[in-house]
C-alpha cells in the first residue's frame, strides 16, 4: 500500500474515532511537520506548538475529512498556514505581508583571504541566507530542498499556479547563490 | 536558443521540472555556453550547500504533548454535549418541582378554605322536608310525655281542687 493511500485509510479509521488510528498518523508525520515549522520559525518551542497544533486540527477536522488531496499536501499547508500566522503576530507592529516577494540587499561579506572557512561558518550563512528571504519564497524553498516536493505540489499548497512556484524558486536560487555561492568556491 | 530563456530556466531544469524537450535543449545548451553553465554551477552548488543545514530531531516529549491535547479536546467534546443535557434536565426538574408544589399549596389552601366554612356557629341552609318537621315534633312531644312521667313518679301525694256549690273551691291532698 502507497504511503498516501495508507495516510488516507488511516484518516477514515480517525473518522470513526480509532484513536490508535490517529497515532499512527502522528507517528507518520510529527517529525516532517516539526522540521517544516522549525526551518520556517527557527524556533524550537514554535516548532513545538506549531505542530501540536496541526494535528489538533487534523483530529477536529477528521469528521469532515475528504481525501481530494494526498494527506501530507494537507498536513504540508496547514503546516504553512499557521507558520505564516505565527510569523504576521510577529511582525505586526510594521506593515507586513506574507505575499512581498522584495528580495533584501545583500549583506556585504568580510572578503579578507580565508584559505578555508570552517564549515559551522557556511551553515550560519546557509541559514542566514534562508532566513533573509520572504516568506513565499522560503517556504517554496523550504518545500522543494527539504520536503522532496514537486513543483505542483508546491503550487497546490501555496494555493498558486506551478509557473508561480517556477518563478519564486528561480528568484530564491538566484538569491542564494549570490548570498552563499562565494562561500562555496572559496570553501574548494 | 538564447541564454536568457536557458538562465530563466536553469532552476526548473536542475528540479527535472522541464518537459522532456525542453530539457534536452537546456542540457545541450549548457554544454556549449560557458557563461550558461558556470551560472548552472552557482545555482547548484548554493542549492547544495542548503543540505548542511540539518535540523535535529524533535523532542521526544512532542508526541505525547500531542496526544494529550487531543485528549483534552475529546474530553471537552463529551462535556459539551453532557453540560447542556444536564442543564436542561435540571431545569426540568425545577419546573416539574415547582408546580408540584404550587400545586400541593393550591390544595391545602382550599383544604382550609373548605373547613373554614364549616365552623360550629354558621348556620347552613338545609332544605327540611314536612313530614321531617312533623316527625321531629312527635318526637319532642313523646320525649315531654315520658319525663313528665318520670317527675310524677317521684311524687307521693297529689293536690287536688275541689269545687262548691258555691263557687269555692279548697284543696286537699290524697294519696298518689
Amino acid at each position: 500500500m502507497e504511503n498516501s493511500d495508507r495516510d488516507i485509510s488511516l484518516m477514515e479509521l480517525v473518522k470513526k474515532g480509532d484513536d490508535a488510528a490517529f497515532e499512527e498518523l502522528v507517528a507518520r508525520h510529527y517529525q516532517t511537520v516539526y522540521k517544516l515549522a522549525y526551518r520556517f520559525l527557527y524556533d524550537s518551542p514554535e516548532a513545538e506548538d506549531i505542530t501540536q497544533e496541526v494535528f489538533f486540527r487534523v483530529y477536529k477536522a477528521a469528521g469532515t475529512y475528504t481525501p481530494k488531496a494526498k494527506f501530507s499536501t494537507w498536513l504540508y499547508t496547514i503546516t504553512k498556514n499557521l507558520c505564516f500566522n505565527e510569523l504576521r503576530k510577529k511582525k505586526s507592529a510594521t506593515i507586513f505581508s506574507i505575499e512581498d516577494e522584495m528580495l533584501p540587499e545583500l549583506p556585504s561579506l568580510d572578503n579578507s583571504p580565508v584559505s578555508k572557512l570552517e564549515e559551522a561558518e557556511v551553515k550560519q550563512r546557509v541559514l542566514d541566507a534562508v532566513k533573509a528571504l520572504p516568506a513565499n519564497l522560503r517556504i517554496a524553498v523550504l518545500l522543494l530542498k527539504y520536503h522532496g516536493l514537486s513543483y505542483e505540489e508546491v503550487a497546490d499548497i501555496l494555493g498558486c499556479t506551478v509557473n508561480a512556484v517556477k518563478l519564486r524558486v528561480h528568484r530564491a536560487k538566484n538569491f542564494l547563490a549570490k548570498s552563499i555561492g562565494h562561500v562555496s568556491q572559496e570553501t574548494k | 536558443m538564447n541564454c536568457q530563456w536557458v538562465q530563466e530556466n536553469l532552476s526548473a531544469y536542475m528540479d527535472d521540472e522541464l518537459p522532456l524537450k525542453q530539457k534536452e535543449m537546456v542540457g545541450s545548451h549548457l554544454s556549449q555556453c560557458p557563461l550558461c553553465k558556470a551560472e548552472f554551477d552557482s545555482l547548484s552548488e548554493a542549492w547544495n550547500s542548503l543540505s548542511l543545514w540539518e535540523v535535529k530531531h524533535p523532542p521526544a516529549h512532542l508526541k505525547e504533548s500531542i496526544r494529550k491535547a487531543v485528549k483534552r479536546e475529546k474530553t471537552f467534546n463529551v462535556m459539551r454535549i453532557l453540560l447542556p443535557v444536564a442543564a436542561v434536565f435540571i431545569i426540568a426538574l425545577s419546573i416539574v418541582f415547582f408546580y408540584r408544589e404550587l400545586g400541593d399549596h393550591d390544595q391545602t389552601a382550599l383544604i382550609t378554605d373548605q373547613r373554614e366554612m364549616r365552623q360550629p356557629g354558621t348556620v347552613e341552609s338545609v332544605m327540611v322536608d314536612d313530614t321531617e318537621i312533623i316527625k321531629n315534633l312527635q318526637l319532642l312531644e313523646e320525649k315531654d310525655f315520658y319525663e313528665t312521667v318520670e317527675v310524677l313518679k317521684t311524687i307521693d301525694y297529689l293536690p287536688f281542687v275541689e269545687e262548691h256549690m258555691d263557687q269555692r273551691s279548697s284543696m286537699g291532698y290524697c294519696a298518689a
